[in-house]
């Protein structure tokens, strides 16, 4: 008579139980220890801030790019002197085919960002996800 | 009665060696993320993941249970407890990895590959894709190897 372990049916089950008992442990875990991760909020996650005049002449001369993440809206009432770059708000839109060799060719150009007034904006872990030089940009009250 | 050659008695411990590299790897792998939780979960963030990109508190709860994974795992590898089925579930995280890594690579993602530290801070690259296939490989190879070595064994008669 073979051994059970010797058949692959049993070396699957195996396979699945042994998934099945390290998923539980990796679920208690957690708790038991205390261990615990947690997200940066994006907002908070640029230490480089930027005043808004100084973004503005920074562009200006070339110096620098401003992404520009706020509603349509917000965009329109307060639009920024000599434009900015518009991203799309889907990670997965086929705009940012050609938008992601341009933003790419940015690198070590400082990206001075400026932020939804509330909320998040979708595509600002793609923007994270191209290493560039992100500056958060301060706007005015 | 098959008889075992000098080649087969001479990789008779490549079982053993695969269990430990792979078990220390993912042992070492889950300390160094223990280690720094937060930072494996922004870096989980940055890669933009199906389903956890859109669902943060998934992508937390996958971030701080994921590294307990790799140390049971590991745990059960350098025991040569169930070291079998251990082995398949090993080479086949490491065949995700692998794809995962390729995905992103096209994709042109630019962020750190976090898998193992300082070891491998870098940016994803194609040695971290030669890794991990590597051993995915490895892991496969020992589990196809250990179940015909056990079919060639003699049967038992009760």
């Amino acid at each position: 008579m073979s051994s059970p372990a010797e058949t692959p049916r049993t070396l699957g089950l195996g396979a699945l139980l042994t998934v099945a008992g390290l998923t539980a442990l990796s679920l208690v875990m957690p708790s038991a220890t205390g261990l615990h991760a947690e997200l940066s909020k994006p907002i908070n996650l640029l230490t480089q801030t930027i005043n808004y005049s100084l973004a503005i002449e920074n562009s200006r001369g070339g110096l620098a790019v401003i992404v520009d993440l706020r509603p349509t809206d917000d965009r329109n009432k307060n639009p920024v002197p000599d434009g900015a770059v518009i991203v799309p708000e889907q990670s997965d839109s086929p705009e940012w085919e050609k938008l992601t060799p341009l933003l790419k060719s940015l690198e070590g150009t400082p990206v001075y960002i400026i932020f939804p007034p509330s909320g998040d904006h979708p595509a600002y872990s793609k923007l994270r996800s191209l290493g560039l030089d992100l500056w958060s940009v301060e706007m005015p009250r | 009665m098959e008889t075992e050659t000098p080649t087969s008695q001479s990789r008779a411990w490549m079982p053993l060696v695969i269990r430990l590299i792979t078990g220390g790897l993912l042992l070492y792998s889950g300390w160094l993320k223990l280690g720094d939780l937060n930072n494996f979960a922004n870096t989980l963030d940055t890669m933009q993941l199906p389903v956890l990109s859109t669902n943060p508190a998934l992508l937390v709860l996958f971030a701080e249970s994921f590294p307990w994974f790799e140390l049971g795992l590991g745990a059960l590898l350098l025991s040569g407890l169930a070291a079998r089925p251990a082995a398949l579930v090993a080479g086949a995280l490491f065949l995700t990895f692998t794809l995962l890594l390729v995905t992103l690579r096209l994709q042109g993602f630019k962020g750190e590959c976090g898998c193992l530290g300082p070891l491998l801070s870098s940016r994803i690259g194609w040695l971290h894709v030669g890794l991990d296939a590597l051993v995915a490989v490895a892991c496969f190879r020992m589990v196809f190897e250990t179940t015909q070595k056990l079919k060639q064994t003699p049967t038992l008669k009760q």
